[in-house]
């Protein structure tokens, strides 16, 4: 048995340009599966190529005339991103603004803005925070050590830190009447679910292939990456039912976004502190009209 | 073939890959047979989106519930609705807080403490569906062997169309008179003001898309009821085209995003509408194609303020004294009464006294509507119509929609469109003389008693009053209550003056609680039946109306259930009459074999083909193509079931011009409809009209008694002692009573404007704040002449000053852990019904829960 | 470096060939079986020891039937759940949790039996393997040791669980010798397999 040279790096290469036919018969000799040179295309769907491929910067537009306030964006987020209790990935920001009678209600729909120039990438010590494909902010938790740099950079808050074990509700063995309720962790077993009754395991598609989040890690909105690469839209904007989230690529130049952006004035939240966030809001919450006048002296 | 290592020829070695696989692979390249590699990523959405339908408000969507392995993991809005289409409002997504909650019963429970009262602990333990069957069955026989059935009571809660199966067959079978329905706490006050106006005993749907100008009263459709996935599908668009204003005491959703909020004070609805007619009188903005107009030798041409209007005038023609009409009405009837009897000194300034709104916004207000006629909504919701003089107040809001014209109209308020849905079977064949005799009994909420005409579609004493049963159970009157079912209600939380229910129920010998949860109801249980969730474990089907069409939406098992439940307005009243016969009492069980089904013609063998089979048969002419009358077209039951929802034809605008369902088959401003079904009471009881209205607490007396107008407000306690009005309003997160075991509830709670995250508070203005010297999140009391409630203050510009606004669902002191605060102890938050006092609008036998309760806040140290 | 891929080629054949035993069995794999017999690698000649003749199938089948499908009592159940106490598993089943092995290397199971049959698992070691070896040719170092990590937590968490019991019913209900011995040979060598897995992750050195 001819030992070929070196497991070195160049060793490695040079086993490579060695193993020729000859090289692959005298391996056989030893009753071994042929080895093929064949590879395997890995992992990159037509979808993802495409991400990569044109260097796509996706954004979101939020419109506020067709926002009701209504929260279904915050619920299905969790929804589709197993998010626990009493985290959020897409928020809100509300106040009642005036004296009575003269009052108003502001409502702001807010998520992780997936900023061009990421102050929680640009310190992240391990790369966990980074850009991926199509410019979105992405996590990787293998590598994320949990050390909510990101967090303290981030102007925003959109980012969670797992300081416990998550889904701590859905541990307890307690049942609420012996024998005729169940326990939350009965409820799981019973359903054959991870974590949660109501898992959905399509979270694993990316994510180092967790559908959940463990201690130790942060988490945030990740623009439904793995729906997006499989040619869906992300959750919250396919659930909001009003229609006031729209998704698309800044540089396509007849997409939705740019053709909103174009005809209306929209505003960014903390633009000043250029960060290059792409949540974008156009037009009023409330675009009632008033009775015309000119006031008094 | 042998492989020799020595003979290993390149000739063998290829032979060795072909046959062995090399072996099984060409080395890098796995070959594999349990697995498919795929090159890409996992697909998302691998499992199915199955249809069914939400009941977690009354819009009654027609939804998907997204289900794999076995589990739902998500919903969305049916598609192939187009009433909501994929639309979906937020109360939806907590319906799979509510299927996999763990305190939901998975088993049939019975009482082990023979004391009832809300501080006794029941001692449920858990028992076969066989011993509670069996139990409640020989209850049953009991009370037929002694001739007692009209002492059975059924009490319905959250229902479908199957309801009757269980709602009014079994009960008219077994032989009584009591089945006592919700309906009185929901909003049926609503349905009187559009009954005696045009003649339609229902909820409406509002042509929002083709209009120019909506005032809501007391609706908040961006938050609940009805149809909110719709209307918040489309009020973007809806704002670019019309005005929006808004009447109600607090900042509501829909306020949020209105061209106007009129901040009125509490009952005095009435008082605006008056107002509102007159200004569109008076400003000549009626709509003339509806109402008609002056007759052109009218020596009067127009509406002013304070001048009676005589009916007729006379005029010569050839040498003749002739009468004519002053005003010829086309559609409509009785304006110039209901000018001359209300409307003619109802000024802005009037309205603005009674109301605190100013005269200016009034006038306002009223002239932008009038001017947008024909395309203007009165949006009439619960808050002006559920109160104790409630039911003039919803007439005089909804009859704007007939001053301009709005009525069945482009841009209107329109009705349900038909359907083809049929009744069940009936029961007159299966009625022995035990029943016959039972049935013959008085109810026992007391409808149709002089104090309760309960006036439901022109009938007195056909509309039901839920609140008063409790008094009926506690009074023996007209008879003790010995047996009693109820099935996914909660009387003991939902009802005002939740104490009464607490004794009722605790006089009731033998009680069963059909429902998820142990809830405050079931506290009093003597056996307690697990139900499926109406989402995702049920048949049924129920309808409802928005976008100018209707749909009938099929509830489905989307999964097994995930405990040992049955349904239960079909499953369990099969099981308790096959129970029946096997005692000898075989009427029921020979009933519902009737239900067959249609495909087949097989009677149902057991609870499963039942619940099934009596779908279908309701269902028949929607989707069996022999049968077809409108609509939606199906190839079969199963086309039906995959697409899960039957959509009508479009809106048929003004084909009710002209025909509606009242005496004079118009639009009655003067309601010969309502006189007609007071007179059919008063001489039941021997009186004149003035006396029922006496009697009934309502201040009309003569004709005003038939016309919308204005009623004062009548409120419990004295101002001096209990300063604030309670207003009392839904969460765009309610699921009816039972969102508050959902965590998402707690947690996303301030999605209510003004509300905040796991807290209940009472929303204060901060002029009255200070003046009570309450501060933000002080804990509070809320105490009215009926009782008390905990809760958390919070100063909210939002809030009318003389007024506090807290949400209703929280309170519970049993339903699960997180709903209270100890489970069967103590309560989180406050219940707004422990302080609403038990009152009513008897004229359409409603509970009262607006304008009626005065407050006092006490800080607790 | 040489000695390592034939090693683990063997090692990957050798689980897929395992794999093709708890198939029902067909010509094909007698066949492939037979071809096998005078295998200098030991395993492929161990288990093939009792392969019978094509027309000797029946009695094969037989056993397979009884032993792994029914259609009365399975006497020597090929699932793991069956033999796995979910107790240590803290939120999953394990045939969730196996089916999220698959899931997260992108494989769908085209199999039409339970995610945790014998065969299925058995493959998906193979399938490891080989791409701990695709790693290798790639030059990715990291890659194909997370892959040997992979193989010893997969028989840590699954199959190596629960083989032994497995094992252990085929070999007091298997009429035929071939049944009886190729269980214990997969026994046996997954026993192998699993401590010089441990090893070689305890002295990197010796991974590759």
């Amino acid at each position: 048995m001819k030992k070929l040279q070196g497991s070195s790096p160049q060793g490695q290469n040079e086993l490579k340009k060695k193993i020729t036919r000859r090289g692959l018969l005298k391996l056989s000799a030893w009753g071994v599966a042929a080895l093929s040179m064949a590879k395997v295309a890995e992992g990159v769907s037509v979808a993802e190529k495409s991400l990569t491929a044109k260097r796509k910067r996706l954004a979101m537009v939020i419109d506020l005339q067709r926002c009701m306030g209504c929260g279904a964006c915050i619920i299905t987020c969790k929804n589709e991103n197993n998010v626990q209790d009493g985290f959020t990935w897409a928020d809100k920001i509300s106040k009642t603004v005036g004296k009575f009678p003269n009052v108003r209600y502001e409502y702001l729909p807010t998520l992780c803005n997936h900023c061009e120039k990421a102050p929680c990438v640009e310190v992240c010590p391990t790369g966990a925070m980074h850009k991926g494909d199509g410019d979105i902010t992405m996590h990787n938790p293998k590598v994320c050590i949990g050390c909510k740099t990101c967090i303290a950079a981030c102007p925003y808050g959109v980012i969670s830190f797992n300081k416990k074990k998550p889904y701590k509700f859905w541990k307890s063995d307690e049942p609420l009447i012996k024998g005729a309720t169940s326990s939350p962790r009965e409820v799981v077993q019973k359903v054959k679910a991870t974590a949660i009754p109501y898992y959905n395991p399509d979270r694993e598609a990316t994510l180092a292939g967790a559908g959940t989040r463990y201690k130790g890690i942060v988490e945030k909105c990740t623009l439904c990456d793995h729906r997006v690469k499989n040619g869906k839209l992300p959750y919250c904007v396919q659930r909001c039912p009003a229609k006031a989230r729209i998704f698309g690529d800044l540089n396509a130049p007849n997409s939705a976004v740019n053709r909103i952006l174009g005809k209306y004035r929209s505003f960014r939240l903390k633009e000043h502190l250029g960060t290059k966030p792409k949540v974008y809001y156009v037009r009023s919450l409330n675009p009632g009209t008033y009775q015309g006048t000119r006031g008094s002296v | 073939m042998k492989i020799s290592q020595n003979k290993l020829t390149r000739r063998n070695f290829l032979k060795t890959v072909a046959v062995t696989g090399a072996v099984f692979g060409s080395g890098f390249n796995p070959a594999l047979r349990a697995f498919a590699a795929s090159d890409k990523l996992p697909a998302v959405e691998r499992g199915q989106w199955k249809p069914t339908t939400c009941q977690g408000c009354t819009s009654w969507c027609s939804k998907q519930a997204y289900v794999l392995d076995g589990r739902v993991i998500k919903v969305r809005g049916n598609p192939n609705s187009l009433v909501n289409g994929e639309a979906s409002c937020p109360r939806a997504h907590l319906s799979l807080q509510q299927l996999y909650d763990p305190d939901r019963i998975k088993t049939p429970m019975k009482r082990t403490n023979p004391r009832k009262g809300k501080k006794e602990d029941p001692g449920f333990i858990p028992i076969s569906w066989d011993e509670a069957l069996n139990t409640i069955a020989d209850k049953i026989m009991e009370l037929r062997k002694k001739n007692e059935t009209h002492k059975y009571m059924l009490m319905r809660g959250r229902y479908t169309y199957m309801r009757d199966i269980i709602y009014d067959r079994m009960t008219k079978i077994i032989g009584s008179p009591n089945n006592i329905s919700h309906s009185a706490i929901c909003a049926e006050a609503e349905k009187f003001g559009s009954y005696y106006t045009e003649g339609y005993w229902s909820y409406r749907q509002y042509d929002v898309v083709n209009t120019k100008y909506i005032i809501l009263w007391g609706a908040d459709p961006l938050a609940a009821n009805r149809q909110v996935s719709y209307y918040l599908s489309i009020w973007g668009d809806v704002l670019d085209r019309a005005q929006v204003a808004v009447v109600d005491p607090r900042l509501s959703a829909s306020a949020t995003k209105a061209d106007e909020w009129l901040p009125i004070m509490p009952g005095e609805d009435g008082a605006l509408a008056s107002a509102f007619a007159h200004i569109i009188l008076t400003e000549g903005l009626w709509y003339k194609d509806f109402v008609g107009d002056f007759h052109p030798d009218s020596p009067i041409k127009k509406f002013e303020t304070g001048r009676t209007i005589p009916e007729e005038f006379s005029t010569e023609i050839d040498g003749e004294l002739v009468k004519e009409v002053s005003f010829q009405e086309k559609y409509t009837y009785g304006l110039i009464k209901w000018w001359n009897l209300e409307l003619k000194d109802k000024t802005a300034q009037w309205a603005a006294k009674k109301t605190k709104l100013s005269a200016e916004q009034i006038r306002r207000v009223a002239i932008g509507y009038g001017k947008a006629a024909p395309q203007a909504i009165c949006w009439v919701g619960g808050g002006p119509a559920m109160q104790v003089r409630g039911s003039y107040a919803a007439m005089a809001a909804h009859a704007l929609n007939g001053l301009v014209g709005a009525v069945d109209n482009v841009g209107g308020t329109l009705v349900a469109n038909k359907e083809y849905t049929q009744s069940f079977p009936g029961a007159d064949n299966f009625l022995d003389n035990i029943a016959k005799k039972g049935k013959k009994h008085k109810k026992i909420d007391h409808r149709g008693r002089k104090e309760f005409p309960a006036l439901k579609k022109g009938k007195p004493g056909s509309a039901v009053v839920t609140n008063n049963a409790a008094e009926g159970i506690l009074n023996e009157d007209p008879n003790e209550i010995s047996v009693a079912i109820a099935y996914m209600n909660n009387f003991a939380f939902s009802c005002p003056q939740t104490e009464r229910w607490e004794r009722a129920l605790a006089k009731i010998p033998f009680l069963v609680h059909i429902t998820t949860h142990a809830a405050e109801f079931t506290w009093f249980a003597d056996i307690v039946l697990p139900s499926t969730h109406h989402m995702f474990e049920k048949w049924g089907y129920v309808k409802s109306h928005a976008n100018g069409y209707l749909h009938v939406t099929l509830l489905q098992p989307v999964i097994d259930p995930v405990w040992d439940v049955r349904i239960d307005e079909t499953e369990i009243p099969w099981l308790i009459a096959e129970k029946l016969a096997q005692r000898g009492f075989d009427n029921l069980i020979r009933h519902y074999k009737e239900y067959k089904d249609p495909e087949t013609g097989k009677s149902p063998t057991n609870e499963k083909e039942f619940a099934l089979y009596s779908l279908k048969y309701a269902t028949h002419k929607l989707w069996d193509p022999a049968e077809y009358k409108g609509g939606d077209k199906f190839s079969g039951w199963e086309d039906f079931r995959a697409k899960g929802v039957w959509n009508s034809g479009p809106y048929p605008y003004r084909k009710r011009w002209g025909k509606m369902k009242t005496k004079t088959k118009k639009f009655e401003f003067y309601s010969e409809t309502l006189k007609n079904a007071l007179a059919k009471h008063a001489e039941k009881h021997n009186t004149n009209i003035d006396d029922i209205m006496t009697t009934c607490n309502y201040q009309a007396r003569g004709e005003v008694a038939f016309i919308p107008h204005y009623e004062q407000p009548y409120t419990r306690g004295s101002a001096a002692e209990y300063p604030l009005l309670l207003v009392d309003y839904k969460s765009r997160l309610n699921r009816e009573g039972r969102s508050a075991n959902c965590l998402l509830y707690q947690e996303l709670k301030d999605l209510d404007p003004g509300d905040e995250k796991r807290d209940d508070v009472a929303k204060i203005n901060p002029v009255d704040a200070r003046k009570l010297g309450i501060k933000t999140a002080d804990k509070i009391k809320l105490i009215s002449p009926t009782g008390e409630l905990t809760c958390t203050a919070k100063l909210w510009e939002g809030t009318r000053p003389g007024t506090v606004a807290k949400c209703y669902g929280q309170g519970h002191w049993a339903y699960g852990k997180v709903a209270a605060g100890e489970f069967g102890k103590v309560s989180r938050g406050g219940n707004n019904n422990d302080i609403i006092p038990a009152d009513y609008d008897r004229l359409s036998g409603s509970s009262a829960f607006y304008g009626l309760t005065r407050v006092k806040i006490v800080r607790l140290l | 470096m040489m000695e390592f891929l034939p090693r683990e080629c063997e090692r990957a054949d050798s689980y897929k060939l395992l794999s093709e035993c708890y198939y029902l069995p067909d010509q094909k794999l007698i066949r492939t079986l037979s071809g096998l017999k005078e295998s200098r690698v030991a395993l492929y000649s161990e288990i093939t020891k009792y392969v019978p003749e094509i027309n000797e199938i029946e009695s094969l089948k037989v056993d397979y039937s009884k032993l792994f499908v029914g259609p009365y009592k399975v006497l020597a159940p090929p699932y793991g759940s069956v033999y796995l106490e979910d107790g240590r598993r803290v939120m999953t089943d394990s045939t969730i949790d196996v089916k999220n092995w698959y899931r997260r290397e992108r494989l769908n199971i085209v199999f039409k039996e339970a995610p945790d049959h014998i065969a299925v698992e058995l493959e998906f070691m193979y399938f490891l393997i080989v791409k701990q070896m695709q790693a290798v040719r790639d030059s990715d170092y990291k890659g194909a040791t997370s892959y040997l990590k992979k193989q010893s937590a997969f028989l840590n968490t699954h199959l190596g669980r629960w083989v032994p019991v497995f094992a252990e019913k085929v070999e007091k209900n298997a009429k035929t010798m071939f049944y009886q011995n190729v269980t214990r040979f997969t026994e046996s060598f997954i026993d192998q397999d699993s401590k010089s897995l441990s090893l070689r992750l305890h002295f990197p050195a010796s991974l590759v």
